[in-house]
C-alpha cells in the first residue's frame, strides 16, 4: 500500500481552485451557520477525493459536480442542526404544490417540463436562487447582473414559473400559502 | 394537497444538469474522455505498442533524456540542481528531511515529516499552540480548527487532517528570495496569490502550510520505507525565485505560526548524479511515453515529452504514474515495486520505482502492468505589463491497464 500524497494534493488543488465558490454554496445555505459551512466544504471535497462519491465526467464537469456535492453536505447538515434546534428548515422558501392525488413522478415531470419552457438565463437565475439559495449579490456577480437586478428578475421568474406550473396542474407558493389556479 | 421542495423532487441528474448550465463555465465544447471508452483505447495502445516494440526505438521522442540517480527521468538540458548533503534532523516525537531540486531559476524545497509515535507531541512544530487554544486565544486563522484533546493532531469527526503553519524563507547573502508558485510557465508571487484568494488564503503573511495525515496500517511512504511504523507524515513546501547561488550556498529559515525562529540550515545545491539506463517507449492517444529502466535494473521512471500538446483542449501530457509495475528476477521472481520519488512541478517531472529491499537477484526485466496518464491544460491572463492576473488548470485522467510492457535488460 502506498502513502495517498495523490490525494492530499489533489485536496490541495481543489480547495485552491474551488473554494469561493463552494463557499458560496454552503454559506447561501447554512446562513444561519457560518461556523459549518467551512466543515461542510471540506467534507464534501475529502467525499470527493476519496472516491466515496464517484464523479462521472459524462454527467458534468467537476466544478458542477462538487457544488452539488456541497449542496447536498449543506442541506443534509441544515437537517440535522434544524432537528436538534426544533427550528423548520426555512421559513421563507418556496414551495411546490400539487393536488393529493397526484403521483410523485408526475409532479416531478411537470416540473422538468415547466422548466424546459424556461429560458437559459430564468433557467440560471432558477437554479441559482431556487435550488442554491444564493443570495442577490452572489447571483448577479455569476450573472454580471445588479442585486437589484437580480431581485427584479426572480419576480418575473417567480410569475412565469406560477404560470407554467399551472399548466402542469401544480402550484407554487409559500409555506402555508397555497397557491393553486 | 402537499408541499414539495424543489431539491426533493429533483434528481442528481436534474441537479447536474441546471447546475452546470448556471455556473460560470470552463472552456465550452470540452470534449470528455468517456470512461466505456477506456478499454478500447487500452486496446489500441497494446496494438501500437507492440508495433513499435519490434524494433525497441533508441531515439524515443527525439528528445535527449539522462537517468538522475534516486530521481528519474529527465530532459538532458533541464538544467537542474539537488542538495549535495542530505539535511534530516530529530526533535521530540519528530524527524525531518529537506529535499530540495532547483530547475533553471525556480527552487523548491520540501520538509518532510514524520513520526514513528502513534500519539505524537506537537509542541516541537507548533509550540504554545495547545496552550493557547485551551485559554481561547484566537487561532490566527479563520478556516482551520484545532480539536483541544489531549493530543491535538488526532483529529476528531470526518476530518482527517490538521494544519501546521511554517513562515519559511530563503536568504541569498542575506536577501530573502521571492516566494511563490509556478502555474504552468507562469510565476506567480505570494502577494499576486493573496490579490487572486483573499488575504484569508493560507499563503497570508508569508505562511506556509501542510497537512499531517495519520497513515492507514501498511501504508508507506514513497523514498522512506526503511523507517518502517510511521504514524504521521507530511510534507510542507516553499518555491522561490533565485538568481545565482552565493558561494556559501542559501540560508533556509524555519519560523513557527508566531513567527519565533525553529531551525535555520545551509542549502548547497550541485548538479545531480546520472546512470546509464536502458529505455523503452510507447504511444498511447495522450502522447509517447519513455520508460527508463537504470542500469542495475533496480529502478524505473517515466518520461513524456511535456511540451507536446494532446490537443487544443486537453492541454499536454503533464505525468505517468503506474499502478503495477514488477521487477523480474533471473529465476523469473516476480517482485512488485514501491514507489521511490515523485516530484511532479510545473518544470519536471520526476517519478521513479524501485525494487524492493528483499530483491537479492539479478534483475532480468521491468514489466509495467497499469498506467495512469494525466493531461493537463492551463489558462492563464496577463496583463499589457506581464503581470500575471489568473491562471487556471484542467487535469484530466486517463488509466491503462494490462499492458504487459516489458523492459528487458541486456544481458
Amino acid at each position: 500500500m502506498v502513502w495517498d500524497r495523490d490525494q492530499e494534493a489533489e485536496a490541495a488543488r481543489i480547495y485552491r481552485q474551488y473554494r469561493r465558490l463552494l463557499d458560496t454554496v454552503a454559506r447561501s445555505i447554512l446562513a444561519q451557520h457560518p461556523e459549518d459551512c467551512e466543515e461542510c466544504v471540506q467534507d464534501a471535497i475529502w467525499a470527493y477525493v476519496s472516491g466515496a462519491d464517484k464523479w462521472n465526467p459524462e454527467r458534468g464537469s467537476e466544478q458542477t459536480y462538487l457544488c452539488v456535492l456541497t449542496r447536498s453536505r449543506a442541506r443534509d447538515r441544515l437537517r440535522r442542526l434544524s432537528a436538534r434546534r426544533e427550528e423548520p428548515l426555512a421559513d421563507h422558501q418556496d414551495y411546490l404544490t400539487a393536488g393529493d392525488q397526484m403521483e410523485r413522478e408526475a409532479v416531478r415531470d411537470g416540473l422538468r417540463r415547466a422548466l424546459a419552457e424556461l429560458n437559459r438565463e430564468e433557467r440560471r437565475l432558477f437554479t441559482l436562487r431556487f435550488l442554491y439559495q444564493w443570495p442577490s449579490q452572489e447571483i448577479g456577480q455569476a450573472m454580471g447582473l445588479s442585486a437589484g437586478a437580480v431581485d427584479a428578475r426572480t419576480a418575473r421568474l417567480r410569475k412565469k414559473l406560477k404560470r407554467l406550473l399551472a399548466r402542469q396542474g401544480l402550484g407554487m407558493g409559500k409555506e402555508r400559502e397555497d397557491e393553486t389556479l | 394537497m402537499r408541499h414539495y421542495d424543489w431539491t426533493e423532487l429533483l434528481d442528481e441528474e436534474d441537479l447536474l444538469q441546471l447546475t452546470g448550465e448556471a455556473l460560470p463555465e470552463r472552456p465550452a465544447d470540452r470534449r470528455r474522455w468517456s470512461w466505456r471508452k477506456l478499454g478500447a483505447a487500452a486496446a489500441c495502445a497494446a496494438l501500437l505498442a507492440c508495433v513499435m516494440n519490434a524494433g525497441a526505438i533508441a531515439a524515443g521522442a527525439g528528445q535527449l533524456i539522462r537517468y538522475l540517480a534516486g530521481m528519474g527521468a529527465a530532459e538532458e538540458d533541464a538544467a537542474l540542481l539537488v542538495l549535495e548533503e542530505p539535511i534530516q534532523w530529530t526533535s521530540g516525537d519528530w524527524m525531518f528531511q529537506v529535499k530540495a531540486i532547483q530547475e533553471g531559476e525556480y527552487l523548491t524545497v520540501d520538509i518532510d515529516h514524520f513520526s514513528l509515535e502513534e500519539y505524537p507531541e506537537t509542541e516541537t512544530i507548533l509550540p504554545g499552540r495547545v496552550a493557547a487554544l485551551e485559554a481561547g486565544e484566537s487561532l490566527g486563522h479563520p478556516y482551520y480548527t484545532w480539536q483541544a484533546t489531549e493530543n491535538p493532531l488526532l483529529t476528531q469527526g470526518r476530518q482527517r487532517y490538521d494544519a501546521v503553519y511554517y513562515n519559511l524563507q530563503l536568504l541569498a547573502e542575506g536577501v530573502p528570495q521571492e516566494r511563490g508558485a509556478l502555474q504552468g510557465d507562469l510565476w506567480v508571487n505570494d502577494q499576486q496569490i493573496e490579490g487572486w484568494l483573499g488575504p484569508d488564503h493560507f499563503h497570508v503573511n508569508d505562511v506556509a502550510m501542510t497537512y499531517l495525515a495519520r497513515l492507514l496500517p501498511g501504508e508507506t511512504l514513497p523514498g522512506y520505507a526503511e523507517l518502517g511504523d510511521v504514524w504521521c507524515a507530511g510534507t510542507v513546501s516553499a518555491t522561490f525565485r533565485v538568481g545565482e547561488q552565493p558561494e556559501e550556498g542559501y540560508t533556509f529559515r524555519i519560523n513557527d505560526w508566531k513567527d519565533d525562529a525553529l531551525w535555520e540550515f545551509t542549502l548547497r545545491l550541485v548538479p545531480p548524479a546520472q546512470l546509464s539506463y536502458t529505455k523503452d517507449v510507447r504511444r498511447f492517444p495522450q502522447g509517447e511515453v519513455a520508460a527508463l529502466v537504470s542500469q542495475d535494473g533496480r529502478s524505473l521512471s517515466f518520461y513524456a515529452d511535456r511540451t507536446l500538446a494532446v490537443n487544443a483542449t486537453e492541454g499536454n501530457l503533464w505525468s505517468v504514474r503506474a499502478k503495477e509495475v514488477s521487477f523480474i528476477g533471473a529465476s523469473g521472481t516476480r517482485y512488485p515495486a514501491q514507489p521511490s520519488y515523485d516530484r511532479t512541478s510545473s518544470a519536471y517531472m520526476l517519478i521513479e520505482y524501485a525494487a524492493p529491499p528483499e530483491m537479492t537477484e539479478p534483475v532480468s526485466a521491468v514489466e509495467i502492468g497499469h498506467v495512469v496518464l494525466e493531461t493537463m491544460l492551463f489558462q492563464k491572463s496577463v496583463s499589457d505589463t506581464g503581470a500575471p492576473q489568473w491562471v487556471r488548470s484542467f487535469p484530466r485522467s486517463y488509466e491503462y491497464e494490462n499492458l504487459h510492457w516489458t523492459v528487458q535488460l541486456p544481458r
